[in-house]
């Protein structure tokens, strides 16, 4: 049987996303209407071959996670388990933990993925790939292209075109080095466990070796931890030009990391777009009955339990969630509306993100800038850009936390607005505590 | 010819020795370098670029290039010894149009140029035009602030396609207001000071004059007479009978109780009486000293420094005819120079007005005013108001307009005629022209709406937008303090306050 192990991470990593991960795991964030993880899970269960996937991470057994478990269990009707990480071992860290849990019954190799990424993952294909390529001892790699500048940001692929070997592999390298980078998925062989014990066994002798120069004062940092290991720095790039890595380049298909709240609407938008192809059956459809249904322009999608008034326009790319109420009039473009929100009667929603049941007033004005790749280059990522620039807070999407009540008649432009939160007054280009 | 030569000098990057070395390969003052003589002619280096030496110009056409470079040179030794007498006689013309001498100079950066070229600049400008100051104000030659543009610049951009009298305050033209309290108080000729006179502005007086029976002329300065001259310009008007005679300044708006100023004028029976009003930030204007018993005026105070007095001039004045003899015609600040003269010959009395008062021919006062108008009707003549059930507080709609259902119109709003609201729109404080259409669902405050806009969906705007005529601003948009000139379609949110041309 095929394994696919899906890394969460935990409540440390993410920071970029609150305030939207302050109450709830980001790998659980509803984009185009499903968490992000479930859009990964889809895509492994798409092969028939996956009959089990673990998530491994680094996050407190909680509710949410739990209830999203068993619904999943329930829908792909295949085996899923949480393995949590007693501390943080780093991205290969818990593989190397959990090996013999992930070992069981496998046939040959599994997969690896990164729980903060989406796409329209090739997994079929390279999976086809691998067992051409690199069957028995070899390793693969999924990559996809981006711009010289934007590449430095990721782990970035030098490979043989004509054998798809990869040469040579560096995570953010300061210097350009190839426009091919890692997408954070892996197809490994069972041997990836031998490797992963060699390291494990350098890494205690360094920190043996270390921790013997130190007083016995030392507290262990976390990132010296003695199980921590790291896919890209301690297995990829020492297996790059060793001949057994491979890369399986995914074309122009969709992929983006997520990690702000820009990306999410990103995200939003092709997954959107995916599901036309896909599972059309999400995507709400405009119908001739305008005395009773929302006008709909392009991809929306409405979970079955909101309930939105007949004058309303949305679209397009909008994702309305579970029990949301949508008013007379309302205008929502490019946006998310999370559960159980209230959107008053005659208020527009433009690039934002509305979190759980937050309420917005009548005739206001919630308006975020996108930050989309350059629609002038081929392969453009989303910026990576930090929140402020030359003291200003850089124009981004919109993001409204949970629990938030907005009064009537304002506008909030480019802002951000933490949970449990009642505004009363307009507000432009700021962070509201 | 002379004016092409005149255009050509009055260059300023124009150097005459520069010209000389491109055409003939060498500076004619200089006697270095590139020239050399061969048995008697003079010749240059073949590195160095001569236009005439070219192969491509034949010798018809070199013969042409000298004869050029003569009259040049000829009109340039002219020009300059002009300008040297001029510049003695103190008296230098505008170098923009080079017509008209220099009158006026910008503050803060002292920049000249002539009065017709300023003020046709600042109708879409309001930097200089050598160094991109922003333009405070204009002095004459003397120091003196001059009021340029006459043009109703503060009003734009409503004032760039009408003249100010027409712009319709509370769905009436701004000057009709004061000509209808007038006629109420027994005037019958009505004098209209102008700097610029239009069609639009005769014609719609002409009907005016008809419908009240009253006789209304016009009275247009061709140089700017300040705010006094232009009393000495329709003299033969003013002195028909012995009768006192009123002067408004057409920006002010109240409850023109004209029968009592009167009565108070005539009851003192000195030559002037000024209608003050009190203030709640007098330092802004000009205060003024006087009498409470018997209203004597005994000076006035510019912008004061410590706390004078909460009194300041209305606008509005009562004169004699009599002042005209203190009055020539030539540009005269009746603030500065007639005022102070009659106060000190005891001839100047002060009338307090009651009731609001507001110069509102800034757009941010001009809706502050609409308030204080609106609230005066509400108790004059309530009837005028709407009173449906989407209005809140004091409402004026004119009869043609149509408003869709669901909206929230006021506290604080006019609608002029033929103008369509959509369902679900929101309008606070402001004014909303003629002929216009607001879309659904938009949310409206503190804005001028000029004529034949559309407005689309969903759109916000807010911080005393100003849109002149025919503008139309796309759907779900967000102006935040845009003035908008005539003819424009915005199609991006303007998030900081700008102008945009």
């Amino acid at each position: 049987m095929l394994k696919a192990v899906i890394l969460i991470g935990g409540p440390q990593k993410g920071t970029r996303f609150r305030p939207l991960s302050l109450e709830m795991p980001k790998p659980l964030f509803p984009v185009a209407g499903y968490p992000i993880i479930h859009h990964l899970i889809e895509s492994c269960a798409k092969l028939s071959e996956v009959r089990e996937i673990l998530l491994i991470g680094c996050y407190q057994p909680n509710e949410a996670l739990s209830r999203f478990i068993a619904n999943a269990q329930q829908s792909f009707n295949i085996s899923i388990r949480y393995l949590q990480e007693y501390t943080s071992l780093g991205t290969a860290g818990g593989i190397y933990h959990f090996r013999d849990l992930i070992k069981s019954n496998i046939s040959e190799s599994f997969f690896v993925i990164n729980g903060d990424i989406c796409g329209d993952l090739p997994l079929a294909e390279m999976l086809e790939f691998h067992k051409q390529h690199a069957e028995g001892t070899g390793f693969t790699i999924l990559g996809t292209e981006a711009t010289e500048k934007q590449s430095c940001n990721y782990g970035c692929i030098a490979w043989d075109r004509k054998t798809n070997e990869v040469k040579h592999y560096v995570e953010k390298p300061e210097t350009f080095v190839s426009t091919t980078i890692s997408c954070g998925v892996f197809l490994f062989s069972k041997s990836i466990f031998q490797i992963l014990s060699d390291t494990y066994k350098q890494n205690e002798q360094i920190y043996n070796e270390e921790s013997s120069l130190q007083s016995s004062l030392f507290v262990s940092d976390t990132q010296y931890s003695r199980e921590c290991i790291h896919i890209e720095k301690d297995v990829i790039s020492k297996l790059a030009g060793t001949g057994r890595l491979f890369v399986y380049p995914m074309g122009d298909r969709f992929w983006s990391a997520i990690k702000s709240a820009g990306s999410v609407i990103y995200a939003n938008r092709h997954y959107l777009e995916m599901y036309r192809m896909y599972y059309p059956e999400r995507l709400t459809v405009n119908s001739d009955d305008k005395k009773h249904t929302p006008t709909i322009l392009g991809d929306v999608f409405i979970h079955p339990t909101a309930c939105v008034s007949p004058s309303a326009v949305l679209g397009p790319n909008v994702s309305i969630g579970q029990d949301a109420s949508i008013g007379s009039g309302v205008r929502i473009r490019e946006s998310i509306i999370l559960g159980s929100c209230v959107l008053q009667d005659h208020c527009c929603v433009l690039y934002s993100i509305i979190g759980w049941n937050s309420t917005i007033g009548p005739w206001t004005r919630i308006e975020g800038t996108p930050s989309d790749p350059d629609p002038n280059k081929q392969f453009s990522k989303i910026e990576q850009d930090s929140l402020f620039h030359d003291g200003k807070l850089q124009p981004s999407i919109t993001v409204i936390g949970n629990n938030v009540s907005v009064s009537g008649e304002v506008i909030l432009l480019n802002a951000i607005v933490l949970p449990h939160k009642e505004l009363g007054s307009s507000s432009k280009n700021q962070i509201i505590l | 010819s002379s004016r092409v030569c005149n255009a050509i000098h009055y260059e300023a990057d124009l150097d005459m020795n520069c010209l000389h070395r491109l055409l003939f390969g060498y500076e004619k003052s200089s006697d270095n370098d590139d020239r050399y003589h061969i048995g008697g002619a003079t010749v240059i280096s073949q590195n160095t670029f001569a236009l005439i030496s070219q192969n491509e110009i034949n010798s018809s056409e070199a013969r042409e290039l000298d004869e050029l470079f003569k009259i040049l040179l000829s009109s340039y030794v002219t020009i300059k010894a002009e300008i040297e007498k001029r510049d003695k006689n103190g008296q230098s013309l505008c170098i923009i149009c080079c017509s008209h001498p220099i009158q006026a100079e910008f503050r803060p950066c002292a920049h000249q140029a002539c009065i017709s070229c300023m003020c046709h600049h600042l109708m879409t400008n309001n930097e200089c035009f050598f160094c991109k100051t922003i333009i405070r104000h204009a002095v004459d030659l003397r120091g003196n602030i001059i009021e340029i543009g006459g043009y109703g610049t503060r009003l734009r951009p409503l004032t760039l396609t009408k003249p100010k009298p027409l712009v319709e305050f509370c769905n009436k033209p701004m000057v009709l207001h004061q000509i209808e309290a007038l006629v109420q108080a027994g005037v019958d000729h009505v004098i209209l000071a102008v700097s610029y006179l239009s069609d639009m502005l005769q014609r719609d007086m002409e009907t005016e004059a008809k419908r009240l029976h009253i006789t209304i002329t016009i009275s247009q300065e061709t140089v700017p007479l300040g705010t006094a001259g232009p009393l000495a310009l329709a003299r033969e008007h003013l002195k028909t009978d012995n009768e006192p005679f009123f002067v408004l300044n057409s920006d002010v708006i109240c409850e023109f109780p004209f029968g009592e100023i009167i009565e108070f004028h005539k009851k003192h029976g000195h030559e002037g009486t000024i209608v003050i009003t009190k203030v709640e930030e007098p330092s802004k204007y000009g205060v003024v000293v006087y009498e409470i018993n018997t209203g004597k005026i005994q000076r006035f105070v510019e912008k004061p420094r410590e706390y004078v007095s909460n009194k300041i001039n209305a606008g509005l004045y009562i004169f004699n005819s009599s002042i005209l003899e203190r009055i020539q015609l030539k540009p005269t600040s009746i603030e500065k120079e007639v005022f102070p003269a009659m106060a000190k010959d005891e001839e100047l009395y002060a009338y307090e007005l009651k009731g609001f008062w507001m110069d509102v021919g800034q757009p941010k006062d001009y809706l502050t005013g609409m308030g204080l108008y609106l609230n005066y009707v509400r108790h004059s003549n309530p009837d005028r108001l709407s009173h449906e059930t989407c209005i809140v507080g004091n409402v004026l709609i004119d009869s043609s307009a149509r408003i869709g259902e669901r909206c929230r119109i006021g506290p604080n709003v006019v609608i002029g005629p033929n103008v369509v609201v959509e369902d679900g729109v929101c309008l606070k404080n402001c004014t909303v022209l003629s002929d216009s259409l607001v879309k659904s669902h938009s949310w409206i405050a503190n804005c001028i709406i000029g004529w034949r806009c559309i407005i689309g969906q969903w759109v916000r705007m807010e911080n005393t937008t100003v849109l002149g005529l025919d503008v139309v601003v796309q759907d779900e948009l967000f102006i935040n303090g845009g003035t908008i000139l005539p003819h424009k379609s915005i199609s991006e949110s303007v998030t900081e306050p700008k102008i945009l041309i």
